[in-house]
């Protein structure tokens, strides 16, 4: 394998060679090179196809503003699209392939576009696919999508990890070129924290591109010995393959640093990228600048390349575009490829100056007041056509031809907050406004300075003034004596002649023409220009397309470009992978799981969990023999019935109130009256919104005076405790009251059943007696357990049955769930999950979430005479609006299938049964059903018109997303123990 | 007699202990917690009976301090967090609330949080994979509130070089431990890398 363009010298490490792959075939390259370099020293040019018109293309940049050379890496899970071969570092076995090609990127049978390109201008979508309207999304749209597009995607899961992380620091550089090493160099030797941030895989910027940045020494050197000495200061983060994509709020930035893209794979336990978010007190922008290109007919050959790219190419990577190049240049840095090329014995076979006064170029014929109007070559270049200064035309061969337009500074991050770059004269660019980001300055190319010298000076001076803000006095450094030349630029933008096609936007395929019709057709402005024409919308945004669209339509308007306007830049600078921005918070990592103090048991048992909030709560604990999930729950609601089940009931929220006006407080964020609550006592209570609708239930139990513990929901814990901090803080702050959320700090159990109290008898110490006498129907003390364990007992009934809420310790709960088993085995007892739960709690027709789903009051739950008129309390006034009063509105009632086979499915409508089935005879709706194991069938509770009235009538209960629907009689909520005899016992 | 024994915050018997270069990991479980909550206009009250019980000036925003067994930190407004050898058959809230009296609310925190000990010279490193946190800038006795793992939990800086606590909900001791590995494992591995 001979790499035909590779030339002498160059920071490659030729004593490590990589075998890689492009669209199958295989080539060689080294250590240190990128995919486009190592594909240029192997005389490949053609690298892709153009988005639109399929148009063989090359690599433009060596950069990551690299509009043409994006390919597709890897396979399977780790294929990605669309990347840069500018940007991809060389390791052994790389698999790449060209896109947007069919069959093979020479042979692509779409390139059928190009000839159809008069009927592809800018808007033609939005022209051709107006009518018929119903075709668009038929037959239009995916035909476009298939067409369009470059990469794919393998639609595997990506094995990768992602990961974030955080980092803090005086100043953070972005960039590594002249003046970002020499503010990180004046930032360390203060003392200062710095982070240095470099997009490349290499650190010094156009230093290790360029021939002759200093008198005395290369840049290589330079940079080695920078960073060396900054490697060795503790104060100093240097991070490249580190991108910062935008400045956010607070001198917040954001970095991806690809940590194993450069790997075949990342090692174990190595996550492939890093999103870091970097807190810097300042920051200097050293992004360098961008260069453009000058359009021209037929300018997107491959082999047309920018000029400071070849000489990347040449200096850095020692390699050649092709064996013969031609320069195209409107101002001197063009010169300086011819230079560097002659020095490497490429032959260069002209220098086209567009300027009249350009300087003499040693060993290349020089073309002075030319311009270069056409090129041929189908699948790469093969010659340019010039137009020389006496209007002579001359054809020129030539692999390459590597053009000079003059440097856009990278402005990006500077308009991330709404900065407009301002337009400079002498540099024929926009530079960054003087309203940046706050924190952020700008240094070297990056603010229109150019020169090496003039870089180094300015990277020290900013980065010394930052640090003065921040009280920290940097020394002066000794900079090395380097290149301080002007770059003689004379503005040209775009050859006038020809009548064929001159791109601006390579990725995008917008045309000098495209503009020009955007003119003629009225968008003017440039954001309509950027979205008529897509000029700058690609992954690239425009980085080197966006200057040269203004010209053009500045052009056109004959206003100058800074009149004409510009766009700004919006993060991300370069694509971000969607994996990066999740980092590890993916799978079951999205959220928290909070688990139950008896998990473990649970698990022992085989439990089936659910999900409850960030819960994770057993469901049903299946028992041998036992084939469906129903027979399971049947049991469990049975054995509650019947003898005595344990649940657990610890993510109920818990509320720690205290203070002497704990009681006061209570009475007014609670709709029923607490004020008078005794000392050992719980009681029922709702809490409604401002607007008057019921957001959450509970109890209030008070162990003293000053002191109540309140429960919530489980959903709704967060919520009732903010709302009562809230109500604390803000309505009444001169209450004396404490809240403390405890819902972790207990392990707290129902125990339920008749022979519940012979259970707990074994468990609590024998001086609490909690006979019916002693601890009726709604008690609560503070009581001691399994000799000497205090604990909480609550005479509270969720399930209709006698039955008790016991608290303990969290880390005894483990211990006193595995002691009431044991001691329950006498009386038959087994858990019960959440599924048997809802069920014996729908037998007793207690509301949930389902009932209080933000729409109903305490009137429609049945529980209008809760709502205390005689006191002031959250909600009061507003639940007595008209609408909320309504005397037939909505009530909580019950219903039973009338063929007791059928099932009532929740979410059913409720009609009568005589009336069509529509919104407007709509009567309700079911909140709440399931098989009841204690009457054998079917039943539900909802919300019925004047329901209260209506008890014994039929209605229907209609599903019409199943089509189903079914007969049901409304019956009393409360289909077992409505007198409350048992929960009394 | 039935005897209760406990389980930590990650369903074990015993705390867990893990070391990785640099860094240990360890479960902390054997200190009790109390928060404590000054009455209205009781402040100065409640200062002089901790100071003159306890030997402790309550501490201010962000700090935390320690005589002896006992320490405290600040939580929010009038709140305050204290910490003291963990003692199955004494309870702590109980003790505190026969110093303060009426002058401030007390509710035993226990068995509320879970506790992670990070150690070595790494222990400031994995911060920067865990929270916002600027860890690095912390001294001895200064305690923040972050997220970690999407969760609300204290940082503490016991000694600069190197001793720090995490306090987080019991009920995500896993996902908090998950955490401390996954970042630990993240940070020897980036290492390497570079």
């Amino acid at each position: 394998m001979t790499q035909l363009n590779r030339l002498n010298g160059g920071l490659i490490s030729r004593g490590s060679p990589l075998n890689f792959t492009f669209d199958g075939k295989e080539y060689a390259g080294y250590q240190g090179d990128t995919l486009a370099s190592a594909l240029l020293a192997n005389g490949v040019r053609l690298m892709g196809r153009s988005f639109k018109y399929h148009r063989p293309r090359g690599v433009i940049a060596s950069g990551s503003e690299e509009p043409n050379a994006l390919v597709e890496l890897r396979t399977r899970g780790r294929q990605e699209p669309n990347t840069r071969a500018t940007v991809t570092e060389l390791f052994g076995g790389l698999s790449a392939r060209s896109q947007n090609r069919f069959p093979s990127l020479k042979h692509d049978f779409m390139a059928i576009n190009d000839r159809l390109s008069n009927f592809l201008s800018a808007g033609f979508y939005y022209k051709t696919f107006m009518w018929p309207a119903p075709l668009w999304e038929k037959l239009y749209e995916p035909i476009i999508r298939k067409a369009a597009g470059l990469g794919s995607v393998s639609l595997d899961p990506d094995p990768d990890t992602y990961e974030h992380g955080y980092l803090h620091c005086d100043l953070l550089i972005v960039g590594s070129g002249p003046a970002g090493l020499a503010a990180a160099l004046t930032a360390a030797r203060a003392g200062a924290r710095v982070v240095l941030a470099e997009e490349d895989f290499e650190m010094g910027g156009r230093l290790i591109a360029e021939s002759s940045s200093f008198v005395n020494q290369s840049g290589a050197e330079w940079v080695a010995g920078v960073l060396e000495e900054l490697g060795a200061l503790p104060n100093v983060r240097l991070m490249k393959r580190a991108t910062v994509h935008g400045a956010y709020d607070h001198g917040t930035y954001g970095v991806v640093e690809r940590v194993a893209d450069h790997l075949a794979e990342p090692p174990a336990g190595t996550p492939r990228q890093i999103h870091w978010r970097i807190y810097a007190r300042k920051a200097v922008l050293c992004a360098g600048a961008t260069e453009r290109p000058i359009a021209f007919e037929n300018n997107d050959r491959p082999g047309i390349m920018l000029a400071g790219a070849v000489r990347a190419y040449v200096n850095r990577w020692a390699a050649a575009p092709a064996q013969t190049v031609a320069v195209f240049t409107n101002n001197d840095d063009g010169h300086r490829t011819a230079k560097d090329l002659l020095a490497k014995d490429v032959n260069v076979s002209a220098v086209i100056d567009v300027r009249h006064d350009a300087p003499d170029v040693d060993g290349a014929e020089l073309f002075k007041g030319a311009q270069v109007v056409d090129s041929t070559g189908k699948l790469g270049l093969e010659s340019v056509k010039l137009r020389l200064s006496n209007g002579e035309i001359r054809t020129i061969d030539c692999g390459a031809l590597a053009v000079s337009g003059g440097w856009n500074p990278n402005v990006h991050l500077t308009c991330h907050q709404r900065g407009r770059p301002i337009w400079d004269d002498e540099i024929a660019a926009f530079v960054p406004d003087t309203k940046l980001p706050v924190g952020l300055s700008v240094a070297g190319a990056a603010n229109g300075v150019f020169s090496t010298a003039a870089a180094l000076k300015t990277g020290m001076k900013t980065a010394k003034k930052a640090l003065l803000d921040l009280d920290i006095q940097a020394p002066t450094v000794a900079l090395p004596e380097a290149e301080d030349s002007a770059m003689n630029l004379k503005p040209f933008w775009f050859v006038k002649e020809g009548r064929g096609r001159a791109w601006l936007d390579y990725q995008n395929d917008v045309t000098v023409k495209d503009v020009r019709l955007a003119h003629q057709e009225g968008y003017k402005s440039p954001e309509h220009l950027k979205r008529y024409t897509t000029l700058g919308m690609a992954t690239d945004q425009g980085k080197t397309a966006n200057v040269l669209g203004l010209a053009v339509m500045s052009e056109m308007t004959g206003a100058s470009i800074p009149e004409t306007g510009t766009t700004i830049f919006r993060p991300p600078y370069t694509p971000i992978a969607l994996g990066t921005l999740a980092g590890s918070t993916t799978g079951r990592h999205l959220a928290p799981t909070r688990k139950t103090p008896s998990h473990v048991w649970a698990q022992e048992l085989g439990a089936e969990f659910v999900e409850a909030g960030n819960w994770l709560r057993a469901r049903w604990f299946k028992k041998p023999g036992e084939k469906t999930w129903q027979e399971t729950v049947n049991r469990e609601v049975t054995t509650v019935r019947s003898r005595v089940g344990l649940c657990d009931v610890s993510t109920l929220g818990k509320i720690d109130v205290q203070g002497t006006d704990a009681a006061e407080f209570l009475n007014k964020v609670y709709a029923n009256a607490f004020a008078k609550l005794p000392v050992g006592k719980t009681r029922y209570g709702l809490m409604l919104r401002e607007d008057g609708i019921v957001y959450d239930d509970g109890t209030a139990a008070r162990l003293a005076e000053d002191h109540f513990v309140v429960t919530t929901t489980t959903a709704n814990a967060v919520l009732v405790y903010r709302n009562m901090e809230f109500a604390r803080q803000c309505l009444w702050p001169e209450l004396d009251v404490q809240l403390i959320s405890t819902t972790e700090a207990w392990a707290q159990y129902a125990v339920a059943g008749p022979r519940s109290r012979d259970l707990l008898r074994k468990i609590v110490d024998a001086e609490f007696d909690i006979s019916n006498e002693a601890f009726p129907f709604m008690a609560c003390g503070e009581i001691t357990v399994c000799g000497g364990f205090k604990a909480r007992l609550f005479r509270i009934s969720f399930s209709g049955e006698l039955a008790y809420e016991i608290a303990v310790p969290r880390r005894y709960g483990d211990a006193l769930i595995r002691a009431l088993m044991a001691a329950g085995e006498e009386f038959g007892v087994a858990p019960y999950g959440t599924e048997a739960l809802d069920v014996l709690r729908i037998e007793k027709g207690h509301a949930i979430g389902n009932e209080l789903n933000g729409t109903t009051t305490a009137l429609n739950l049945g529980l209008g005479k809760m709502v205390n008129r005689k006191k002031d309390c959250i909600g009061q006034v507003l639940s007595t609006r008209e609408e909320l009063a309504d005397p037939e509105g909505l009530r909580l009632v019950g219903f039973k299938p009338v063929n007791r086979t059928d099932k009532i499915v929740g979410g059913a409508h409720l009609m009568n049964k005589d009336e069509p089935t529509d919104i407007k005879n709509d009567q309700g709706y079911i909140t709440s059903a399931g098989f009841s194991a204690t009457l054998g069938h079917s039943i539900a509770i909802g919300f019925l018109k004047n329901g209260s009235g209506r008890i014994g009538e039929l209605v229907r209960a209609v599903n019409p997303l199943q089509e189903s629907e079914i007969e049901v009689e409304v019956v009393s909520a409360h289909f077992v123990d409505p007198e409350g005899d048992r929960l009394r016992a | 007699m039935l005897d209760l024994n406990p389980i930590t915050p990650l369903g074990a018997t015993t705390p867990q202990q893990e070391q990785y270069e640099g860094l240990t990991i360890g479960e902390v479980f054997d200190r009790a917690m109390v928060s404590i909550s000054s009455r209205h206009g009781r402040n100065q009250d409640l200062m002089s009976r901790v100071s003159e019980k306890l030997d402790l000036k309550l501490p201010g925003v962000s700090e935390f301090t320690v005589n002896g067994d006992f320490g405290a930190f600040w939580t929010a407004s009038d709140q305050w967090m204290f910490d003291a050898p963990h003692d199955a058959k004494s309870c702590l809230a109980v003790k505190i609330k026969e110093i303060v009296g009426d002058a401030a609310s007390v509710t035993d925190q226990t068995d509320g949080w879970c506790r992670f000990r990070l150690s070595g010279p790494q222990s400031v490193e994995i911060f920067q994979f865990l929270c916002t946190v600027d860890v690095s800038a912390l001294v001895q006795g200064q305690v923040v509130k972050t997220l970690i793992e999407h969760t609300g939990c204290f940082v503490l800086c016991r000694e600069e070089v190197f001793e720090y606590e995490i306090i987080g909900p019991v009920s995500v001791a896993s996902d908090v431990l998950h955490a401390l590995q996954a970042s630990a494992r993240t940070l020897s591995s980036v290492r390497k890398a570079q």
